[in-house]
């Protein structure tokens, strides 16, 4: 082979949401981003909630994930299992600001119960992430 | 006559029930398939944890966290996936029937009944209900099973349970479902990790883990349980849903088959009626013209 590639696996809570070929992949974990690149030290990390760069010819695709886990296997496979991940170009705005709006106004309520109170604080930086990284990509694709 | 207006209202009847067993065929039918595809797309990540919780056992001491440690203290709990409704041929039977062998075997027990007709064999058998859970919607999400997971882990880790078995029927295929058995908590990593570990050992030797790998097992474990729950409650919805819809394909089968023999009879004694009247006849004309 003229150069590696990463074997890319993401799997969600619902379904196997991609398998591909990656040149790096960039993720950000509980210590702080990282970026893998082909033949990296067989690795395992937690993921927080973020932005999940892979690039593969020269071309970048972006998903947000929440939280989960990434294995870097020996032999270059990269396995990322998260509660959800979304497309950055199937982020629809204005989804997440209803999800923000949603969010908040739970949050305000002073009856919850602290259980809602974190899954709501969670769906906020989901989806004010969704909405950074999707005004992120539309502006890449208007330059 | 008389006769024949019983055989008529029979058939009516056979006809209608088959007409509401079709329906509900009908309607299971694409229950099922939505069941099948969500248990199986879950299958990945199922397996994806499983395989990093092996990686990461190999590198922790597996009694250090108290969702692995076994203490004698509690009772022997048995969750029991079971459904709502009933009229899905033989599944809650034998599921029942599986569950009142456990209890056998374990004497000092209480159950965690999911199911309204779980509920119903817990009061008869007189097992000690210790929560349960009705009234799951039609479109599981994984939020639904936190509130089982919670009472589950916080009974175990307060020394109130001494362990957790789940008991469902296994979704093979449409035509296939099985009782399983599985133990829950204490977690065992050598059930988890299985007979992979020697194969898998040395190739995972230079593993780097990050932060370290206990707290990734203190993640890692949580999501686990609560996974292994999702993927059981789909399982047990998908056969519920398989059998049901072969219950009631069965069921218009001999619905249909019970009209058409009603039918026969019925036909058969309008003919004697008409044969009778015409013999009548012919003799009547017969007496009259000598």
């Amino acid at each position: 082979m003229a150069h590696k590639t990463l074997h890319l696996t993401i799997v969600t809570q619902d379904k196997q949401l991609l398998s591909t070929e990656a040149d790096s992949v960039t993720a950000v974990t509980s210590e702080g981003e990282i970026t893998v690149l082909p033949e990296h030290v067989p690795l395992f990390s937690q993921l927080v909630t973020g932005e999940l760069v892979y690039r593969h010819d020269g071309e970048e695709d972006s998903l947000v994930v929440s939280k989960g886990f990434i294995d870097v296997g020996p032999d270059s496979t990269v396995i990322i299992i998260v509660d959800s991940a979304v497309h950055a170009r199937e982020i629809s705005i204005e989804k997440a600001e209803a999800a923000v709006k949603a969010a908040q106004e739970t949050m305000a309520m002073s009856t919850t119960t602290q259980q809602e109170m974190i899954m709501a604080e969670a769906s906020l930086r989901r989806a004010l992430l969704e909405i950074r990284v999707a005004q992120k990509t539309k502006r890449a694709t208007r330059v | 006559m008389a006769n024949t207006r019983q055989l008529k209202g029979r058939i009516n009847t056979a006809a209608n029930i088959s007409k509401i067993t079709k329906a509900m065929e009908m309607v299971s039918a694409s229950k099922m398939r939505r069941a099948q595809q969500q248990a199986m797309a879950t299958r990945p990540y199922t397996r994806a944890i499983q395989e990093s919780l092996q990686k990461v056992a190999e590198f922790t001491d597996s009694l250090a966290h108290p969702l692995l440690a076994h203490h004698k203290d509690g009772k022997d709990i048995l969750v029991l996936f079971s459904t709502d409704r009933g009229l899905c041929g033989g599944l809650n039977t034998n599921l029942f029937k599986s569950t009142w062998m456990w209890s056998k075997e374990h004497p000092d027990m209480e159950v965690i009944v999911i199911g309204k007709k779980a509920i119903a064999f817990a009061r008869k058998m007189d097992f000690p209900i210790a929560a349960q859970f009705t009234d799951l919607p039609e479109k599981l999400t994984a939020a639904e099973i936190l509130p089982i997971s919670t009472v589950i882990t916080e009974g175990f880790l307060d020394h109130r349970y001494r362990s957790v078995s789940l008991i469902y029927m296994d979704f093979i295929n449409t035509l296939t479902q099985k009782v399983r058995t599985t133990r829950l908590l204490p977690l065992s990593l050598t059930d988890v990790v299985g007979e992979q570990l020697d194969a898998h050992a040395q190739a995972h030797a230079l593993y780097t883990f990050e932060p370290d790998a206990s707290s990734i097992l203190n993640e890692l474990l949580p999501y686990y349980l609560e996974n292994t729950l999702y993927q059981t409650l789909l399982e047990a919805k998908a056969s519920e849903h398989s059998a049901r819809m072969v219950a009631m394909k069965n069921a218009s089968d001999n619905a249909k088959s019970l009209v058409s023999e009603l039918k026969l009879a019925f036909n058969k004694s309008r003919q004697a009626v008409i044969t009778n009247e015409i013999l009548d006849i012919t003799t009547a004309t017969m007496t009259v013209s000598q």
